[in-house]
């Protein structure tokens, strides 16, 4: 199977490398390209902001204390979201008060995304993110997260596994799933036809 | 990429399609020219294809959290965590004859602190309310709460500065390293506290170490603390001027900055300053500082809070004042004192 990355964001090998040898440079660069990334996905476990930050911090204190340790990840960025994840459970799993005796207690964190910012350019946009709104909501969020983890960062399904700890045939069927439960949004519109194919051809330009 | 394998896709494999959702995400110009071909070749899918780049560029369009007001606040606490300050680089480069020497160092100072308690070890303890000025050998002062231990060897020349405190003081630690780069060990200054170490250049900070929990608050210089968190093990914090730690042992460790820093050391001039303290966290300084003994008749009247500052030069107008702000009535036999509710 082929693992080329949808997104490529990392061209950050030689930072990460020089960061392992003790750069502090080299870490304060790491800090400062993920920070905003990092906050951005901690956010959809949580609301607390409180929570995201000692998660970052204590994810960069364990980097910098392990970093004569560290292996060298094929994505520094999904390196770092998938320890972000573990953290911001273990944290969110000592808040709540009830001990969860199920095997994947994980699978009761929240997952959200918010559209409540956005300016649609018109109406038939408006609509259509209205109804992914809608069904997107309507999924658990494991389902919600590996959604988020393919169309909002690009990632492809073995990237997607790794992060989310589970193996390649689970990411695919929970997208199977997430995919059942969006046929509302999935089925095209006749109404949208003509613009459809009229944007065929101006898509390139975005 | 395969043309052909697109002639009979459905949305949800297109989707699927690692090519086509970096054709939506990001693409390349090859990526463009290639999805003009698809289109070209099998125009019975153009409005698949559109819509489900659609439905892509649709989600994506979503709030972002970005956090970037504190992204240096988190910085700032992630250094100092990490204490990273300048002489640190060097522990690192010690060469392997250093290090040797410097752990012969160690094992000689256990020697010598092992001989000296057997031998001169100065104990200074003071009773219930009485504030005592110790001078240290070096010539450090430490002024000393009531009801407080001060313990520390009698010979400083040949090793650290050490003390070990339970109770509360106000340490005015005298500076005699030059070169911050090289700290040499009889330059160092350590408190020892029951639940964390602090390490001291030169300063005047306040300890406050009771029942296992400590407080510091520092009012001039740099100094740091070492404790262990039930987490994440040992750490480090460095504290400047104005911070005021409270820490209680492997528990969690708060941060704050205290407007005025100098008030923290009011209780050295018999002044007894609060701020916006509750009944409990008063009849605690009372019981720990000077030998009273309070009873709650109504476990809820600990909460009462009085609000605003208190500065007052003696116990018995801290009474006074309590008996006037708060509905209490309060009782007092010798120092046993009774609070209870004062009926309407």
């Amino acid at each position: 199977m082929s693992h080329e990355q949808i997104v490529h964001d990392d061209h950050n090998t030689a930072v990460w490398l020089a960061f392992k040898e003790g750069n502090w440079d080299a870490y304060t660069q790491l800090y400062n390209q993920y920070f905003k990334i990092l906050n951005n996905y901690g956010h959809k476990f949580t609301r607390d902001v409180n929570v995201i930050e000692d998660a970052i911090h204590d994810l960069f204190i364990r980097l910098w204390t392990n970093r004569a340790g560290l292996g060298n990840p094929a994505s520094v960025k999904n390196y770092l979201f998938k320890s972000l994840r573990s953290i911001i459970f273990r944290k969110l799993q000592s808040k709540s008060r009830f001990v969860d005796l199920e095997d994947e207690a994980e699978h009761n964190f929240p997952f959200e995304i918010s559209f409540d910012q956005q300016l649609m350019a018109d109406e038939e946009e408006q609509e259509l993110q209205k109804k992914i709104k809608f069904h997107v909501k309507a999924l658990p969020a494991r389902q919600q997260e590996i959604i988020y983890l393919r169309f909002y960062e690009g990632l492809g399904y073995d990237e997607i596994a790794d992060i989310m700890e589970i193996n390649i045939s689970s990411a695919y069927k929970l997208i199977y799933k997430a995919f059942d439960n969006l046929q509302d949004v999935l089925k095209t519109s006749k109404l949208a036809i003509v613009l459809a194919l009229y944007s065929c051809f101006c898509i390139n330009n975005y | 990429m395969q043309i052909a394998k697109y002639s009979n896709y459905t949305l949800p494999d297109f989707l699927e399609d690692d090519d086509f959702l970096r054709f939506v995400i990001n693409p390349s110009h090859n990526d463009t020219v290639f999805w003009q071909q698809v289109a070209a070749e099998y125009p019975q899918q153009k409005e698949i294809i559109a819509e489900a780049s659609k439905i892509i560029k649709a989600y994506r369009k979503q709030d972002v959290f970005t956090n970037e007001a504190n992204q240096s606040k988190v910085w700032l606490r992630i250094e100092s965590t990490l204490q990273i300050d300048q002489a640190k680089p060097k522990i690192f480069t010690l060469s392997r004859f250093l290090r040797i020497a410097a752990m012969l160092l160690l094992v000689s100072s256990i020697g010598i602190s092992l001989w000296l308690v057997k031998g001169r070890q100065n104990e200074i303890d003071t009773t219930f309310g009485e504030l005592r000025t110790v001078t240290l050998p070096d010539g450090s002062t430490v002024v000393l709460n009531g009801n407080s231990k001060l313990t520390y060897s009698g010979n400083w020349d040949e090793k650290s500065r050490e003390v070990w405190i339970s109770g509360e003081g106000l340490f005015n630690v005298k500076h005699i390293n030059k070169d911050p780069r090289n700290i040499k060990p009889t330059e160092r200054f350590i408190v020892h506290c029951s639940d964390m170490d602090i390490e001291v250049l030169g300063t005047t900070f306040n300890v406050r170490s009771r029942h296992n929990k400590t407080n510091v608050g520092l009012v001039q210089g740099k100094i740091r603390l070492d404790y262990v968190d039930a987490a994440s093990g040992k750490l480090s914090l460095i504290m400047k001027p104005g911070d005021y730690v409270q820490h209680a042992y492997r528990k969690t460790l708060t941060r704050m900055i205290l407007p005025v820093p100098e008030k923290i050391t009011k209780w050295t001039k018999h002044q007894l300053l609060f701020n916006d303290a509750s009944l409990a966290q008063i009849s605690e300084i009372m019981t720990d500082d000077y030998g009273y003994h309070v009873d709650f008749l109504n476990p809820d009247l600990a909460n009462l809070k009085i609000e605003g500052e208190i500065n007052v030069p003696s116990v018995e107008e801290l009474i006074e004042t309590i008996a006037t702000t708060l509905p209490v009535k309060i009782t007092r036999t010798d120092k046993n004192i009774t609070i209870t509710k004062l009926n309407p």
